[in-house]
Protein backbone atom coordinates (compact mmCIF):
# COMPACT_ATOMS: atom_id res chain seq x y z
CA UNK A 1 0.00 0.00 0.00
CA UNK A 2 1.39 3.28 -0.66
CA UNK A 3 0.55 6.10 2.80
CA UNK A 4 0.46 9.78 0.96
CA UNK A 5 0.28 13.27 2.03
CA UNK A 6 -3.21 14.52 0.98
CA UNK A 7 -2.30 18.20 2.09
CA UNK A 8 -0.66 20.20 4.73
CA UNK A 9 -1.41 23.33 6.73
CA UNK A 10 0.75 25.47 8.94
CA UNK A 11 0.07 28.66 11.27
CA UNK A 12 2.89 31.17 11.50
CA UNK A 13 5.85 30.91 13.90
CA UNK A 14 7.12 32.77 16.90
CA UNK A 15 5.70 35.07 19.48
CA UNK A 16 2.14 34.42 19.57
CA UNK A 17 0.83 35.15 23.49
CA UNK A 18 -2.12 36.28 22.26
CA UNK A 19 -3.28 33.35 20.04
CA UNK A 20 -4.73 30.27 21.91
CA UNK A 21 -2.97 26.76 21.11
CA UNK A 22 -6.36 25.31 19.70
CA UNK A 23 -6.48 28.76 17.88
CA UNK A 24 -3.08 28.20 16.06
CA UNK A 25 -3.96 24.32 15.86
CA UNK A 26 -7.77 25.86 13.90
CA UNK A 27 -5.26 27.57 11.21
CA UNK A 28 -2.93 24.80 10.39
CA UNK A 29 -5.69 22.27 9.98
CA UNK A 30 -8.22 24.39 8.16
CA UNK A 31 -5.38 25.07 5.68
CA UNK A 32 -4.51 21.40 5.24
CA UNK A 33 -8.45 19.82 4.91
CA UNK A 34 -9.19 22.41 2.59
CA UNK A 35 -5.22 21.39 0.58
CA UNK A 36 -6.24 17.43 1.20
CA UNK A 37 -10.21 18.45 -0.32
CA UNK A 38 -11.35 16.45 2.83
CA UNK A 39 -14.08 17.71 4.97
CA UNK A 40 -13.80 14.28 7.36
CA UNK A 41 -11.20 12.09 8.68
CA UNK A 42 -10.70 9.09 10.59
CA UNK A 43 -8.84 9.62 13.10
CA UNK A 44 -6.20 12.13 14.65
CA UNK A 45 -2.33 11.53 16.11
CA UNK A 46 -1.31 14.85 17.76
CA UNK A 47 2.33 16.10 18.91
CA UNK A 48 3.09 18.05 22.00
CA UNK A 49 5.16 18.72 24.81
CA UNK A 50 4.14 21.05 27.54
CA UNK A 51 0.30 19.85 26.04
CA UNK A 52 -1.86 21.74 27.43
CA UNK A 53 -4.06 18.59 28.88
CA UNK A 54 -7.19 18.89 25.76
CA UNK A 55 -5.28 20.84 23.06
CA UNK A 56 -6.06 18.19 20.79
CA UNK A 57 -10.05 17.88 21.66
CA UNK A 58 -10.39 21.86 20.92
CA UNK A 59 -8.77 21.80 18.06
CA UNK A 60 -10.28 19.21 16.43
CA UNK A 61 -13.86 20.33 17.69
CA UNK A 62 -13.16 23.66 16.22
CA UNK A 63 -12.94 22.52 12.70
CA UNK A 64 -16.09 20.15 12.69
CA UNK A 65 -14.32 16.97 13.83
CA UNK A 66 -15.87 15.96 16.75
CA UNK A 67 -16.28 12.57 18.17
CA UNK A 68 -13.22 10.74 16.37
CA UNK A 69 -10.10 8.96 17.38
CA UNK A 70 -6.95 10.97 19.04
CA UNK A 71 -4.18 9.80 20.50
CA UNK A 72 -1.61 12.62 21.93
CA UNK A 73 1.99 11.89 21.69
CA UNK A 74 5.45 13.02 23.71
CA UNK A 75 8.75 12.17 22.22
CA UNK A 76 10.59 15.39 23.21
CA UNK A 77 11.30 17.61 20.29
CA UNK A 78 10.37 14.69 18.04
CA UNK A 79 6.50 14.37 19.27
CA UNK A 80 5.40 16.32 15.81
CA UNK A 81 7.56 13.38 13.78
CA UNK A 82 6.31 10.99 16.38
CA UNK A 83 2.81 11.64 15.40
CA UNK A 84 3.42 11.54 11.53
CA UNK A 85 5.12 8.11 11.98
CA UNK A 86 1.93 6.74 14.03
CA UNK A 87 -0.31 7.83 11.42
CA UNK A 88 1.74 6.57 8.71
CA UNK A 89 1.73 3.46 10.69
CA UNK A 90 -2.36 3.61 11.01
CA UNK A 91 -2.88 3.61 7.55
CA UNK A 92 -0.44 1.05 6.68
CA UNK A 93 -1.37 -1.60 9.51
CA UNK A 94 -5.38 -0.82 7.89
CA UNK A 95 -6.15 0.45 11.51
CA UNK A 96 -7.40 4.10 9.42
CA UNK A 97 -8.20 5.42 6.17
CA UNK A 98 -7.61 8.85 6.26
CA UNK A 99 -5.07 10.29 9.61
CA UNK A 100 -4.12 13.85 10.76
CA UNK A 101 -1.17 14.37 12.41
CA UNK A 102 -1.07 17.41 14.25
CA UNK A 103 1.77 19.17 16.07
CA UNK A 104 0.84 22.32 18.22
CA UNK A 105 2.88 23.77 21.05
CA UNK A 106 2.62 27.27 22.84
CA UNK A 107 5.59 28.23 24.83
CA UNK A 108 5.51 31.86 25.70
CA UNK A 109 2.24 30.72 27.61
CA UNK A 110 4.75 28.50 29.78
CA UNK A 111 8.20 29.75 29.97
CA UNK A 112 9.81 33.63 30.14
CA UNK A 113 13.20 32.48 29.30
CA UNK A 114 14.53 29.42 28.65
CA UNK A 115 12.78 26.40 28.60
CA UNK A 116 12.59 25.12 32.90
CA UNK A 117 14.67 22.29 33.70
CA UNK A 118 12.76 19.12 34.86
CA UNK A 119 13.43 18.77 38.62
CA UNK A 120 12.87 14.82 38.65
CA UNK A 121 15.60 14.21 36.28
CA UNK A 122 19.50 13.85 37.55
CA UNK A 123 21.11 16.11 35.30
CA UNK A 124 18.57 19.23 34.38
CA UNK A 125 18.15 19.01 38.41
CA UNK A 126 22.11 19.53 38.29
CA UNK A 127 21.40 22.80 36.35
CA UNK A 128 21.75 21.35 32.86
CA UNK A 129 19.66 23.34 30.33
CA UNK A 130 18.43 22.19 26.78
CA UNK A 131 21.10 24.71 25.43
CA UNK A 132 23.87 23.29 27.78
CA UNK A 133 23.23 19.68 26.82
CA UNK A 134 24.11 21.33 22.98
CA UNK A 135 26.94 23.25 24.45
CA UNK A 136 28.67 20.31 25.71
CA UNK A 137 28.89 18.39 22.09
CA UNK A 138 29.92 21.44 20.71
CA UNK A 139 32.61 21.73 23.38
CA UNK A 140 33.15 18.10 22.59
CA UNK A 141 33.25 18.72 19.10
CA UNK A 142 35.84 21.38 18.70
CA UNK A 143 38.44 19.48 20.79
CA UNK A 144 38.25 16.45 18.87
CA UNK A 145 37.80 17.86 14.85
CA UNK A 146 39.52 21.03 15.72
CA UNK A 147 35.98 23.37 14.73
CA UNK A 148 36.27 26.83 15.68
CA UNK A 149 32.84 29.12 16.68
CA UNK A 150 33.26 30.76 14.08
CA UNK A 151 32.16 27.39 11.96
CA UNK A 152 29.55 27.08 14.78
CA UNK A 153 27.60 30.30 13.66
CA UNK A 154 27.47 29.86 9.76
CA UNK A 155 24.74 27.49 10.63
CA UNK A 156 23.08 30.28 11.79
CA UNK A 157 24.21 32.13 9.19
CA UNK A 158 22.91 29.83 5.96
CA UNK A 159 19.69 29.10 7.96
CA UNK A 160 18.99 32.58 8.85
CA UNK A 161 19.17 33.55 4.98
CA UNK A 162 17.03 30.98 4.24
CA UNK A 163 14.47 31.94 7.09
CA UNK A 164 14.71 35.64 5.38
CA UNK A 165 12.50 33.84 2.55
CA UNK A 166 9.92 32.27 4.66
CA UNK A 167 7.00 34.45 5.11
CA UNK A 168 5.92 31.96 7.61
CA UNK A 169 9.03 32.35 9.61
CA UNK A 170 9.37 33.21 13.40
CA UNK A 171 13.40 34.83 12.12
CA UNK A 172 13.38 36.42 8.40
CA UNK A 173 16.15 38.86 9.18
CA UNK A 174 19.42 37.71 7.57
CA UNK A 175 21.90 37.85 9.88
CA UNK A 176 25.97 38.03 9.64
CA UNK A 177 28.43 35.37 11.60
CA UNK A 178 29.73 39.04 13.67
CA UNK A 179 26.81 39.11 14.34
CA UNK A 180 25.80 35.50 15.58
CA UNK A 181 28.94 35.78 17.22
CA UNK A 182 28.65 39.11 19.22
CA UNK A 183 25.01 37.59 20.25
CA UNK A 184 24.50 37.28 23.63
CA UNK A 185 26.17 34.18 25.42
CA UNK A 186 23.95 31.24 26.70
CA UNK A 187 26.01 28.24 26.80
CA UNK A 188 29.83 28.72 25.83
CA UNK A 189 30.25 28.41 23.30
CA UNK A 190 26.46 28.63 21.73
CA UNK A 191 25.29 32.34 21.43
CA UNK A 192 21.66 33.72 21.53
CA UNK A 193 21.42 33.67 17.43
CA UNK A 194 23.03 29.90 17.58
CA UNK A 195 19.70 29.07 19.83
CA UNK A 196 16.00 28.34 18.82
CA UNK A 197 13.97 31.02 20.55
CA UNK A 198 10.64 30.38 22.28
CA UNK A 199 8.29 30.36 19.92
CA UNK A 200 4.63 29.22 19.36
CA UNK A 201 2.74 27.08 16.33
CA UNK A 202 0.97 24.58 14.92
CA UNK A 203 1.65 22.59 11.77
CA UNK A 204 -1.08 19.90 10.39
CA UNK A 205 -0.51 16.52 7.49
CA UNK A 206 -2.60 14.65 6.46
CA UNK A 207 -2.05 11.02 5.32
CA UNK A 208 -4.10 8.89 2.93
CA UNK A 209 -3.82 5.41 2.27
CA UNK A 210 -2.74 5.92 -1.80
CA UNK A 211 -1.68 8.57 -4.04
CA UNK A 212 -4.62 10.05 -5.80
CA UNK A 213 -2.98 12.49 -8.26
CA UNK A 214 0.86 13.90 -8.16
CA UNK A 215 0.33 16.47 -5.57
CA UNK A 216 -0.13 13.86 -3.01
CA UNK A 217 3.71 13.42 -1.38
CA UNK A 218 4.84 9.66 -0.94
CA UNK A 219 6.43 8.90 2.42
CA UNK A 220 8.64 6.07 1.31
CA UNK A 221 9.75 5.24 4.59
CA UNK A 222 9.69 6.22 8.54
CA UNK A 223 11.62 5.30 11.07
CA UNK A 224 11.64 5.87 14.58
CA UNK A 225 13.65 4.73 18.01
CA UNK A 226 14.38 6.08 21.51
CA UNK A 227 18.12 6.35 22.48
CA UNK A 228 20.04 3.82 23.80
CA UNK A 229 22.49 4.36 26.87
CA UNK A 230 24.83 7.87 26.52
CA UNK A 231 27.35 7.24 28.69
CA UNK A 232 31.61 7.42 29.59
CA UNK A 233 31.87 4.00 26.73
CA UNK A 234 29.54 6.35 23.88
CA UNK A 235 31.44 6.74 21.14
CA UNK A 236 30.35 10.02 20.06
CA UNK A 237 28.75 13.18 21.42
CA UNK A 238 24.92 12.92 22.28
CA UNK A 239 22.64 12.22 19.70
CA UNK A 240 24.96 11.05 16.84
CA UNK A 241 24.35 7.23 17.24
CA UNK A 242 20.45 7.32 17.66
CA UNK A 243 20.42 9.44 14.20
CA UNK A 244 22.96 7.29 13.11
CA UNK A 245 21.09 3.81 13.71
CA UNK A 246 17.10 5.53 12.63
CA UNK A 247 18.72 6.56 9.37
CA UNK A 248 19.88 3.39 8.77
CA UNK A 249 16.52 2.04 9.24
CA UNK A 250 14.59 4.73 7.18
CA UNK A 251 17.40 4.50 4.31
CA UNK A 252 17.19 0.80 4.50
CA UNK A 253 12.99 0.91 4.33
CA UNK A 254 13.55 3.75 1.45
CA UNK A 255 16.10 2.16 -0.45
CA UNK A 256 17.92 5.19 -1.00
CA UNK A 257 21.39 6.18 -0.03
CA UNK A 258 21.81 9.50 1.64
CA UNK A 259 23.12 11.18 -1.29
CA UNK A 260 20.13 10.70 -3.14
CA UNK A 261 18.32 13.01 -0.59
CA UNK A 262 17.60 16.36 -3.01
CA UNK A 263 16.34 18.47 0.30
CA UNK A 264 16.47 17.98 3.54
CA UNK A 265 14.82 19.25 7.04
CA UNK A 266 16.49 18.52 10.05
CA UNK A 267 16.64 19.52 13.74
CA UNK A 268 19.20 22.42 14.04
CA UNK A 269 17.59 23.62 17.64
CA UNK A 270 21.51 24.84 17.83
CA UNK A 271 24.05 25.03 15.38
CA UNK A 272 25.78 21.90 16.81
CA UNK A 273 23.06 20.07 16.26
CA UNK A 274 23.16 20.61 12.67
CA UNK A 275 26.70 19.73 12.18
CA UNK A 276 26.71 17.00 14.38
CA UNK A 277 23.33 15.53 12.38
CA UNK A 278 24.48 16.36 9.06
CA UNK A 279 27.13 13.31 9.73
CA UNK A 280 25.27 11.30 11.90
CA UNK A 281 22.86 11.28 8.50
CA UNK A 282 25.85 10.74 6.76
CA UNK A 283 25.54 13.57 4.83
CA UNK A 284 28.95 14.49 6.03
CA UNK A 285 32.31 12.44 7.05
CA UNK A 286 32.98 12.82 10.42
CA UNK A 287 34.34 16.24 11.17
CA UNK A 288 33.90 17.02 7.51
CA UNK A 289 30.28 19.37 8.13
CA UNK A 290 31.66 22.39 9.02
CA UNK A 291 33.94 22.54 5.60
CA UNK A 292 30.94 21.39 3.45
CA UNK A 293 28.36 24.29 5.24
CA UNK A 294 31.13 26.70 4.35
CA UNK A 295 31.44 25.46 1.22
CA UNK A 296 27.70 26.34 0.69
CA UNK A 297 26.86 22.67 -0.58
CA UNK A 298 23.99 23.02 1.97
CA UNK A 299 22.61 26.13 1.10
CA UNK A 300 19.89 26.78 -1.29
CA UNK A 301 21.72 26.53 -4.49
CA UNK A 302 24.14 24.22 -3.45
CA UNK A 303 24.23 20.58 -3.85
CA UNK A 304 21.73 19.39 -1.49
CA UNK A 305 19.67 22.45 0.21
CA UNK A 306 19.27 21.76 4.17
CA UNK A 307 16.69 23.38 6.26
CA UNK A 308 15.50 25.80 3.07
CA UNK A 309 12.52 26.74 5.39
CA UNK A 310 14.95 28.11 7.81
CA UNK A 311 15.09 25.43 10.02
CA UNK A 312 14.53 25.49 13.91
CA UNK A 313 16.47 28.27 13.83
CA UNK A 314 14.79 30.83 11.79
CA UNK A 315 11.43 29.02 11.05
CA UNK A 316 11.22 28.83 14.68
CA UNK A 317 10.97 25.55 17.02
CA UNK A 318 7.59 25.46 19.20
CA UNK A 319 8.05 21.82 20.48
CA UNK A 320 5.65 19.47 19.27
CA UNK A 321 4.62 21.35 15.82
CA UNK A 322 8.44 21.37 14.54
CA UNK A 323 8.07 17.54 13.35
CA UNK A 324 4.56 18.04 11.07
CA UNK A 325 6.10 21.40 9.97
CA UNK A 326 9.47 19.91 8.47
CA UNK A 327 6.62 17.64 6.85
CA UNK A 328 4.80 20.35 5.51
CA UNK A 329 7.79 22.13 4.11
CA UNK A 330 8.90 18.81 2.42
CA UNK A 331 5.33 18.43 0.82
CA UNK A 332 6.07 22.47 -0.43
CA UNK A 333 8.95 21.44 -1.85
CA UNK A 334 8.46 18.28 -3.30
CA UNK A 335 5.04 19.87 -4.85
CA UNK A 336 7.60 22.88 -6.54
CA UNK A 337 4.80 25.31 -4.40
CA UNK A 338 7.66 26.43 -1.99
CA UNK A 339 8.14 30.15 -3.94
CA UNK A 340 11.58 31.87 -3.35
CA UNK A 341 13.04 29.39 -1.39
CA UNK A 342 12.12 26.45 -3.77
CA UNK A 343 14.99 24.13 -4.64
CA UNK A 344 14.68 22.88 -8.46
CA UNK A 345 13.82 19.81 -9.27
CA UNK A 346 13.58 18.58 -5.68
CA UNK A 347 11.99 14.63 -6.02
CA UNK A 348 13.40 13.08 -2.57
CA UNK A 349 13.09 14.60 0.51
CA UNK A 350 14.66 13.40 4.13
CA UNK A 351 13.54 14.58 7.49
CA UNK A 352 14.69 13.98 10.40
CA UNK A 353 13.75 15.40 14.26
CA UNK A 354 15.40 14.06 17.53
CA UNK A 355 14.32 15.39 20.80
CA UNK A 356 16.43 15.08 23.93
CA UNK A 357 16.79 15.83 27.86
CA UNK A 358 16.91 12.87 29.77
CA UNK A 359 20.22 12.28 31.27
CA UNK A 360 22.15 9.01 30.56
CA UNK A 361 20.10 8.38 27.03
CA UNK A 362 21.28 8.87 23.60
CA UNK A 363 17.89 11.37 22.63
CA UNK A 364 14.71 10.49 23.68
CA UNK A 365 13.09 10.08 20.57
CA UNK A 366 14.03 10.07 16.47
CA UNK A 367 12.33 10.08 13.46
CA UNK A 368 13.73 10.29 10.00
CA UNK A 369 11.42 9.61 7.26
CA UNK A 370 11.93 9.49 3.11
CA UNK A 371 8.98 11.74 1.21
CA UNK A 372 8.97 11.52 -2.57
CA UNK A 373 7.21 13.35 -5.60
CA UNK A 374 5.38 10.83 -8.27
CA UNK B 1 -11.42 37.44 62.77
CA UNK B 2 -11.37 34.31 66.00
CA UNK B 3 -9.20 31.91 66.00
CA UNK B 4 -11.60 29.04 65.49
CA UNK B 5 -12.61 30.52 61.64
CA UNK B 6 -8.65 30.73 61.49
CA UNK B 7 -8.13 27.28 62.39
CA UNK B 8 -11.21 25.73 60.11
CA UNK B 9 -9.72 27.98 56.93
CA UNK B 10 -6.61 26.37 57.31
CA UNK B 11 -7.22 22.99 57.59
CA UNK B 12 -9.79 23.18 54.69
CA UNK B 13 -6.77 24.99 52.05
CA UNK B 14 -5.50 22.65 50.30
CA UNK B 15 -2.08 20.78 51.73
CA UNK B 16 1.39 22.07 49.59
CA UNK B 17 2.90 19.66 46.92
CA UNK B 18 5.50 17.72 48.41
CA UNK B 19 8.90 18.20 46.73
CA UNK B 20 9.68 15.02 44.59
CA UNK B 21 12.71 13.05 46.08
CA UNK B 22 16.45 14.36 44.85
CA UNK B 23 17.51 12.66 41.68
CA UNK B 24 20.59 13.83 41.66
CA UNK B 25 23.73 11.72 42.23
CA UNK B 26 24.88 10.27 45.66
CA UNK B 27 28.24 11.81 46.56
CA UNK B 28 29.98 9.88 50.15
CA UNK B 29 33.59 10.86 51.84
CA UNK B 30 35.63 8.55 52.06
CA UNK B 31 39.25 7.47 52.63
CA UNK B 32 40.89 9.17 49.35
CA UNK B 33 38.02 12.15 49.10
CA UNK B 34 34.98 12.10 47.87
CA UNK B 35 32.87 9.38 46.01
CA UNK B 36 30.00 8.79 43.94
CA UNK B 37 27.67 5.51 45.00
CA UNK B 38 26.76 4.22 41.55
CA UNK B 39 26.38 0.80 40.36
CA UNK B 40 28.24 -1.91 38.20
CA UNK B 41 26.80 -4.40 35.80
CA UNK B 42 27.34 -8.11 37.37
CA UNK B 43 27.56 -9.18 34.23
CA UNK B 44 29.52 -7.29 31.86
CA UNK B 45 30.91 -4.63 34.00
CA UNK B 46 29.67 -1.68 32.50
CA UNK B 47 29.73 1.49 35.78
CA UNK B 48 26.99 3.42 36.05
CA UNK B 49 26.30 6.80 38.57
CA UNK B 50 22.66 5.85 39.14
CA UNK B 51 20.62 3.34 41.12
CA UNK B 52 18.75 1.93 38.54
CA UNK B 53 18.60 -1.93 38.56
CA UNK B 54 19.60 -2.96 35.31
CA UNK B 55 22.66 -2.65 33.39
CA UNK B 56 21.75 0.50 30.40
CA UNK B 57 23.96 -1.66 28.26
CA UNK B 58 23.24 -5.70 28.53
CA UNK B 59 20.41 -5.58 30.74
CA UNK B 60 21.68 -7.61 33.33
CA UNK B 61 21.52 -7.20 37.13
CA UNK B 62 23.60 -4.63 38.83
CA UNK B 63 24.91 -4.17 42.22
CA UNK B 64 26.09 -0.87 44.53
CA UNK B 65 29.51 0.43 43.57
CA UNK B 66 31.63 3.08 44.55
CA UNK B 67 33.41 5.52 42.10
CA UNK B 68 36.61 8.62 42.40
CA UNK B 69 37.65 10.17 44.05
CA UNK B 70 39.53 11.23 40.63
CA UNK B 71 38.52 11.57 37.03
CA UNK B 72 39.00 13.36 33.79
CA UNK B 73 37.32 15.84 31.96
CA UNK B 74 34.75 14.73 29.11
CA UNK B 75 33.33 17.82 27.85
CA UNK B 76 33.07 21.36 29.74
CA UNK B 77 30.67 24.69 29.03
CA UNK B 78 29.45 27.62 31.33
CA UNK B 79 25.69 28.54 31.44
CA UNK B 80 25.13 31.88 31.10
CA UNK B 81 21.39 32.03 32.28
CA UNK B 82 19.99 32.77 35.51
CA UNK B 83 16.71 30.71 36.42
CA UNK B 84 15.07 29.30 39.71
CA UNK B 85 17.30 29.29 42.60
CA UNK B 86 20.66 29.52 40.04
CA UNK B 87 22.53 32.55 39.38
CA UNK B 88 25.11 32.38 36.60
CA UNK B 89 27.85 32.19 35.42
CA UNK B 90 28.25 28.51 36.46
CA UNK B 91 30.33 25.81 34.84
CA UNK B 92 29.33 22.37 34.39
CA UNK B 93 31.98 19.30 33.32
CA UNK B 94 30.87 15.99 32.16
CA UNK B 95 33.30 13.93 33.72
CA UNK B 96 34.85 10.21 33.43
CA UNK B 97 35.17 8.63 36.67
CA UNK B 98 38.30 6.37 37.18
CA UNK B 99 37.40 3.07 36.12
CA UNK B 100 33.55 4.82 36.79
CA UNK B 101 30.95 6.29 34.89
CA UNK B 102 30.72 9.36 33.10
CA UNK B 103 28.89 12.09 35.86
CA UNK B 104 27.84 15.60 35.35
CA UNK B 105 29.26 18.30 38.28
CA UNK B 106 30.15 21.84 38.66
CA UNK B 107 33.43 23.05 38.58
CA UNK B 108 34.41 24.83 41.99
CA UNK B 109 37.32 26.11 39.76
CA UNK B 110 34.90 28.24 36.37
CA UNK B 111 35.81 27.91 33.25
CA UNK B 112 39.36 27.09 34.29
CA UNK B 113 39.69 23.74 33.19
CA UNK B 114 39.84 21.89 30.14
CA UNK B 115 38.92 18.71 27.93
CA UNK B 116 41.38 16.31 29.39
CA UNK B 117 42.13 17.89 32.39
CA UNK B 118 42.52 15.89 36.01
CA UNK B 119 39.68 16.72 38.63
CA UNK B 120 38.70 15.24 41.57
CA UNK B 121 35.17 14.91 43.47
CA UNK B 122 34.20 17.27 46.32
CA UNK B 123 31.28 17.38 49.16
CA UNK B 124 28.07 18.77 47.37
CA UNK B 125 27.43 22.32 46.91
CA UNK B 126 25.32 24.30 48.74
CA UNK B 127 22.59 23.97 46.35
CA UNK B 128 23.13 19.70 46.86
CA UNK B 129 24.58 19.40 43.55
CA UNK B 130 27.99 17.15 42.74
CA UNK B 131 30.90 19.36 42.51
CA UNK B 132 34.48 18.87 41.16
CA UNK B 133 37.60 20.89 41.51
CA UNK B 134 40.88 20.63 39.12
CA UNK B 135 44.00 18.68 40.69
CA UNK B 136 47.28 20.29 39.38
Amino acid sequence: MTVAIWGAGTSRFGRQTETAPAALAWEALQEALRDAELTQVDAAYVGTVFGTLGVAQRAMLGVGLPGIPIITVENACASGSTAVHEAYHAIASGRYGTVIALGVEHLTSRFDGPIAPDPTDREQATGLLFPGIYAMSASRYMHDHGATPADLAEVAVKNSRHGALNPRAQRQQALTKAEVLASRMIADPLTLYQCAGLSDAAAAVILGSRQRTSRDVVIRSIALRSGRAWDHASRHVWGWDIVRATAKDAYSDAGIDPADADVVELHDAFTIGEIVTLEALGLASPGQAPAAIAAGHFSLGGRTPVNPSGGLLARGHPLGATGVAQAAELVWQLRGEAGQRQVDGARIGLMETMGGGAAGVDGNGCVIAVFESR
Amino acid sequence: MDATANAVSTTRRSRPRPASPDPRPVIEPGEDGWYLIGGRCTNCGHASATSAPRCPRCGSHVTAATFGPAGVVWSVTTIHVAHGERTEPYTLAYVDLTDGPRLLVHMVDGPAVAIGGQVRLRERSRLGDPQAEAIQ
